[in-house]
């Protein structure tokens, strides 16, 4: 490390105003979520984790011999039932990793309008969320089919169900818990929280056998996301699926921005 | 130019920053000078729109901090934690300031030569030394070349080459005309680098003036005379209604006269002097007087008190 004798502090920045703004903001956040491995490990993970527990789970099904063919699809659910955590967590670092290390602050003070350095956030996260979902998708049909070969069908919904849908579903939960990062300001917080709404909310319900609790729980992100994935109807269509995936996300970034204007960074 | 104006910050009903009402000038270096927990912090903090003040506001260029259209043009801050992500490398997270801010980016290399960082831009910023931190804040502090600098305890926990180099810039930048405003609770680091002094005590604004005149009202700037007639100078003194300590021997402090009085005294009563030097309060010493006389810091039960703030304010993130 060498250290300057004599402070050249005079610049060369332009005194003119232009720039900055959103797009200054989503350049910054675009430039802050690759830059950390942490973002690279975790999207990559989901990808692998994806097709593993697609491989395993298809080794399972030709076992059983079921004779059925299956659908291009047919392994979406199964197999981002773990994977979709490791984009989750990507989703609840983007807010949670700057509170605790304190990066907040400059993130703060480089762009004070707390809405613009939201939308920023959302639109990053969003775009990295549902492209790495597109590809855990893609990776599932090819792990499909490996395992199955000549008998799995590929109709165009199936196909587009098993990539987009499933970008989408991840897409919507990343967002849902970035919200919840905002509310709860920690991690493990943020991250337990998704994790008991997505699994342990409709095991706990599967066991209640409520019909009122069961259709609630059928509302959930969880459920939500179904729909999207398999392109099944019952007990809504993607349409509502995504609608109620939308609202989820939507309600708790509304809560995440009303913490982060209200609250002391 | 930053304006405070009746800032206000309460926590549930402790008052952490109480009606302080400050201009701070260009082309000075301004020191914030107040013990751990006084509210320096805090009022760094509603500056920039981090924490929202209860009362009162805090202007920057005339404008509420969030309305400036490219606050990092306009003033720049260390404050005094890191504020960086650890996994960033040192690049990276200045690059992304100077997106947020539409600044070139070679900005970023120019501010990482200014603060020598140049080898280890490369490194991830969680390996960095105390030192090599608070040059990375602040390198981000100059990355929009500002008209205003804000630094928090900006020596902490700095090597003495660290420490000379940070004194060197913070002149520099006011010489350059920029506003300096720098918070410490170390009053030798004022006296070397200030010169206009903001004393806060309890959130409560002390004084707001030139170093040398906090330095000049101190009762402990004195005259030391030494004169083998001792005592009838004394008299002499107390006549002409000045203060006289005697030392014993030949030596006297007199106080409440300036050097030339003390000597026009002593030539018209025909007395010897041996000596006549001033001797100057330090800074630390006008500084201890003046909170001494704020009724807060009297009782020693309201000193306790002021220690735990300290603690609080460095927990709250």
């Amino acid at each position: 490390m060498t250290m300057a004798a004599t402070a050249q502090t005079r610049g060369t920045a332009p005194q003119q105003a232009r720039g900055g703004g959103l797009i200054g903001a989503v350049a910054a956040e675009w430039t802050k979520l690759w830059g950390l491995r942490s973002t690279w490990l975790c999207l990559v993970v989901a990808v692998l984790a994806t097709a593993g527990t697609a491989a395993l789970a298809g080794l399972a099904l030709t076992a059983s011999d079921s004779g059925d063919t299956p659908a291009a699809n047919t392994l979406a659910i199964v197999s981002t039932l773990l994977s979709q955590f490791a984009v989750v967590a990507v989703a609840a670092l983007a807010v949670t990793g700057e509170y605790a290390t304190g990066a907040m602050r400059t993130t703060l003070t480089t762009v004070p309008r707390r809405g613009r350095m939201l939308i920023a956030k959302i639109a990053v996260l969003a775009v990295a969320t549902f492209a790495a979902g597109c590809a855990a998708g893609a990776a599932t049909i090819a792990v499909t089919a490996g395992v199955f070969g000549d008998s799995v069908t590929y109709g165009t919904a199936s196909v587009l169900h098993g990539v987009v849908g499933v970008g989408g579903y991840l897409m919507g939960l990343a967002l849902f818990t970035l919200g919840l990062g905002l509310l709860m300001r920690s991690t493990a917080g943020a991250i337990t929280t998704v994790v008991g709404v997505v699994l342990a909310v409709p095991m706990i319900s599967q066991m209640v056998r409520n019909d009122t609790v069961t259709d609630i729980v059928n509302h959930m992100p969880a459920m939500a996301g179904t729909p999207l994935m398999t392109g099944a109807d019952d007990p809504y269509g993607w349409g509502m699926g995504s609608l109620l995936l939308v609202g989820w996300a939507a309600l708790s970034l509304v809560l995440g921005y009303v913490a982060l204007s209200r609250r002391d960074a | 130019m930053i304006s405070l104006q009746d800032l206000t910050k309460r926590y549930g009903d402790k008052v952490v920053v109480d009606r302080l009402s400050v201009d701070l000038t260009p082309g000075k270096v301004t020191g914030f000078l107040g013990p751990n927990g006084a509210g320096k912090s805090t009022t760094m903090r509603m500056v920039l729109g981090l924490d929202r003040p209860t009362a009162g506001r805090a202007l920057v260029e005339g404008k509420p901090y969030a309305e400036l259209r490219h606050p990092m043009r306009r003033i720049g801050a260390l404050l005094d934690a890191k504020a960086v992500h650890p996994g960033q490398t040192a690049r990276n997270h200045l690059k992304a300031m100077a997106r947020s801010n539409g600044l070139p980016l070679r900005r970023v290399d120019e501010v990482l030569e200014t603060v020598g960082l140049t080898e280890v831009a490369g490194h991830r910023s969680g390996k960095f030394s105390l030192g090599m931190g608070q040059r990375l804040g602040i390198a981000g502090a100059l990355l929009g070349d500002p008209g205003i600098l804000m630094f928090d305890e900006p020596v902490n926990g700095l090597d003495p080459d660290g420490v000379r180099w940070i004194r060197g810039l913070m002149r520099s930048l006011a010489a350059e005309g920029r506003t300096v405003f720098v918070s410490s609770h170390l009053m030798s680091e004022m006296q070397a680098t200030a010169d206009q002094l903001v004393v806060i005590g309890k959130g409560r604004l002390i004084a707001d003036a030139p170093v040398a005149e906090v330095i000049e009202a101190s009762s402990l700037t004195a005259v030391r005379v030494r004169t083998p007639q001792a005592d009838e100078l004394e008299q002499q003194l107390l006549v002409a209604g000045m203060r006289v300590e005697s030392r014993g021997g030949d030596e006297l402090i007199v106080t409440g006269g300036t050097m030339d009085r003390v000597g026009g005294v002593a030539h018209q009563a025909g007395v010897r002097i041996n000596e006549l030097s001033p001797r100057e309060a330090s800074l630390e010493q006008a500084y201890m007087e003046l909170t001494a006389s704020s009724v807060e810091f009297g009782a020693p039960a309201q000193a306790e008190d002021s220690a735990a703030e300290g603690i609080d304010e460095k927990e709250r993130v």
